[in-house]
């Protein structure tokens, strides 16, 4: 028994010995989710690692779930496992100064990918991902577009109202529908007619949050939708399904387009009239790129970098957006 | 006959054989486990619910079980950050920790004087605690504004970080407690046989009251080590806390029908699932998987704690 042990314990000091030896050959790069089970982050992992081997170097996917502690231990797991680059979208923003200092210890590079942190000088950390005041522009836009080729605010029997699905709590939410807004107001909408439905960013508590509004407002007859997320421009339109509004009576432009585009697939009459595509692919690629021109080219990352965007409806949803989330509309 | 005693010795030092084949894996699939730095890393992960489960082997020696540690963590977490941006880091700890205190004596009085069973008491506890997190934070994270309670946890003392020092106090400092001293066996009769206990004189509903006690203070050592580490106070933090501080315990040979266990068995539990979830990290196997192959090694342990069980009645 002692023998055993003692080989055992020869086998661990031999083991430590040469891990301080050896060294990696392709510069490592890790890719850190705040939450693995949804498909926009699933996207933005896959684009990332195949991106970064395309590039001559390896990747490693860590999942965070949600959870802030893990958050800042998957960074040191990162850092242990010989990382040269990090990516990362935060579970918790208030993390941010702790995971930024980890990384600058050990002479890593980091960048925030969809939501931005701060270091401890509350300097902004390079980020990746899309600009929330262009994304409501854009929505908002559209919807305005869409209203103004309806017709209906020059029809005396139309009532138009306008519910902005938002996450008052969130800054980034805030960007967007503000600028949702803020464009929809150009076209003739005023203010005495938009009303502000607050949600979670989930579908249910949108779909709570906008019957009430509704049903307050009987004299409305056409309603423009618009949102924080997709799934905020979802839940309003089943509240207004269920109130008895009918598709060609909405105006619904969400903001992500993976919900929009299932009626589109599935050839089901909707409100959903269009919605900015945003992808994980997009970030995932870009970030990598970010990362290895740092850690290879030596450039310094840039303090923001954001993925394109595009306004899709049922016409050119399946020409501008990818194959995987083509394929996705249609689960 | 000697394959059987080869056998016999596998199952009685289980815990030891699991924790040796990982350490060999991990050498052999990972070439930075070993290094400096990822031991040091893995040690510093491993305090937080290393504390912890020393309070819970307490519990589960003498018959129960807590449900609410990560609940009680994220309580901490919030009320030491918040009231270190109101007054100060000491007046943080401070109350964060008569906080974890009165939660154990909650606990503990509910299923000694009320008579409610340990799984629904403490699953309870962990609902309301979990609410009343929420409700302090308003929902939300904190930064903390102390750089040195930032420090804290990762300071290192010789080299070994300052969370991993107090862990190894609170091991040693247990296990002398349970196995030296006639109160600390008095948790192995109670555990093993209340009645029997009661009868013999022991005060068995003090000792699960302080059982309840101890564990919630360990949480609240715990949570305010995890919170100095990640500078955050959090009403979402530590989801997996209750699951992996029970599943340390088991690992470590402490039987959840009471009275089997040790300390120094827990921090083998403790150190192995401290080594797997970092050697999967360094080998880039994702977070579902880890799940999987931990849920596997909990079930192996309670099936080879369960023949062991068996062949001792």
């Amino acid at each position: 028994m002692k023998k055993l042990f003692a080989v055992f314990m020869v086998t661990i000091v031999f083991l430590t010995l040469s891990a301080t030896v050896i060294a990696a050959d392709a510069p490592l790069y890790v890719v850190i989710n705040k939450s693995a089970d949804q498909q926009y982050f699933i996207d933005l992992q896959n684009a990332f690692v195949a991106k970064t081997e395309e590039l001559g170097g390896t990747a490693k996917k860590f999942d965070a779930k949600l959870d802030p502690a893990l958050g800042v231990s998957l960074i040191d797991d990162a850092i242990s496992a010989g990382a040269k680059g990090i990516a990362i979208t935060v579970p918790d923003q208030t993390i941010g100064p702790a995971i930024a200092k980890a990384a600058k210890d050990a002479g890593v590079v980091l960048i925030a990918t969809d939501d931005s942190i701060v270091d401890e000088a509350g300097a902004p950390v390079p980020f990746v991902g899309f600009d929330g005041k262009d994304m409501g522009k854009k929505v908002g836009e559209a919807a305005g577009k869409l209203l103004t080729e309806a017709g209906w605010l020059n029809d005396s029997a139309k009532k138009v109202g306008v519910l902005s699905v938002e996450v008052q709590t969130l800054s980034v939410c805030n960007d967007r529908t503000d600028n949702e807004k803020e464009q929809i107001k150009l076209v003739g909408v005023t203010d005495d007619q938009i009303f502000s439905v607050p949600y979670t960013g989930e579908t249910l508590s949108s779909q709570d949050a906008a019957g009430p509004i509704i049903t307050a407002h009987p004299e409305i007859t056409n309603w423009v939708v618009f949102g924080c997320n997709d799934e905020g421009v979802l839940g309003t339109l089943n509240a207004l399904a269920t109130a008895g509004a009918k598709p060609d009576d909405i105006i619904g432009v969400g903001l992500g387009a993976y919900e929009a585009c299932k009626p589109w697939a599935a050839g089901q009459p909707s409100g959903w009239k269009a919605s900015l595509f945003i992808s994980g692919l997009d970030v995932g690629n870009t970030a990598a790129q970010v990362l290895h021109d740092a850690v290879v080219n030596g450039v310094v990352p840039p303090e923001k970098s954001f993925a394109p965007t595009s306004i899709v409806d049922p016409t050119n949803y399946k020409d501008l957006m990818d194959a995987i989330s083509v394929g996705n509309c249609s689960k | 006959m000697k394959k059987n005693s080869f056998f016999q010795f596998l199952l009685n030092k289980r815990s030891l054989v699991i924790l040796g084949f990982l350490l060999v894996c991990a050498g052999v699939f990972t070439r930075e486990f070993f290094t400096v730095s990822n031991l040091t890393n893995v040690m510093l992960q491993i305090a937080t619910d290393g504390i912890i489960a020393v309070g819970a082997t307490f519990v589960i020696i003498s018959g129960g079980i807590d449900l609410s540690v990560g609940s009680l963590v994220a309580l901490v977490s919030v009320i030491t950050i918040i009231l270190q941006t109101k007054f100060n880091t000491p007046i943080g700890i401070i109350v964060s920790i008569a906080a974890g205190i009165s939660v154990g004596l909650l606990n503990g009085l509910l299923i000694t004087r009320v008579g409610i069973s340990p799984f629904v008491t403490t699953l309870g506890m962990m609902t309301l605690i979990k609410g009343i997190a929420l409700a302090v934070s308003d929902s939300h994270s904190h930064s903390g504004i102390d750089p040195n309670f930032a420090r804290l946890a990762d300071y290192p003392i010789f080299g070994i970080p300052f969370a991993a020092i107090i862990f190894l106090l609170f091991v040693l400092a247990a296990n002398a407690f349970l196995v030296k001293t006639s109160i600390g066996r008095g948790y192995y009769a109670v555990g093993g046989n209340p009645e029997a206990s009661w009868l013999a004189g022991l005060n068995t509903n003090r000792y699960i009251l302080m059982a309840y006690v101890f564990c919630s203070f360990c949480t609240a050592i715990g949570g305010i080590l995890l919170t100095s580490r990640i500078n955050t106070g959090s009403p979402i933090i530590a989801g997996d806390t209750g699951t992996t501080v029970v599943s340390a315990v088991l690992l470590g040979g402490t039987s959840m029908a009471g009275g089997i266990g040790t300390v120094y068995g827990t921090f083998i539990g403790v150190l192995i699932l401290g080594v797997l979830k970092n050697m999967m990290n360094l080998m880039g196997i994702g977070g579902y998987y880890q799940t999987i192959f931990l849920g596997l090694l909990l079930v192996i342990t309670v099936l080879a704690d369960r023949t062991h069980f068996n062949q001792h009645k």
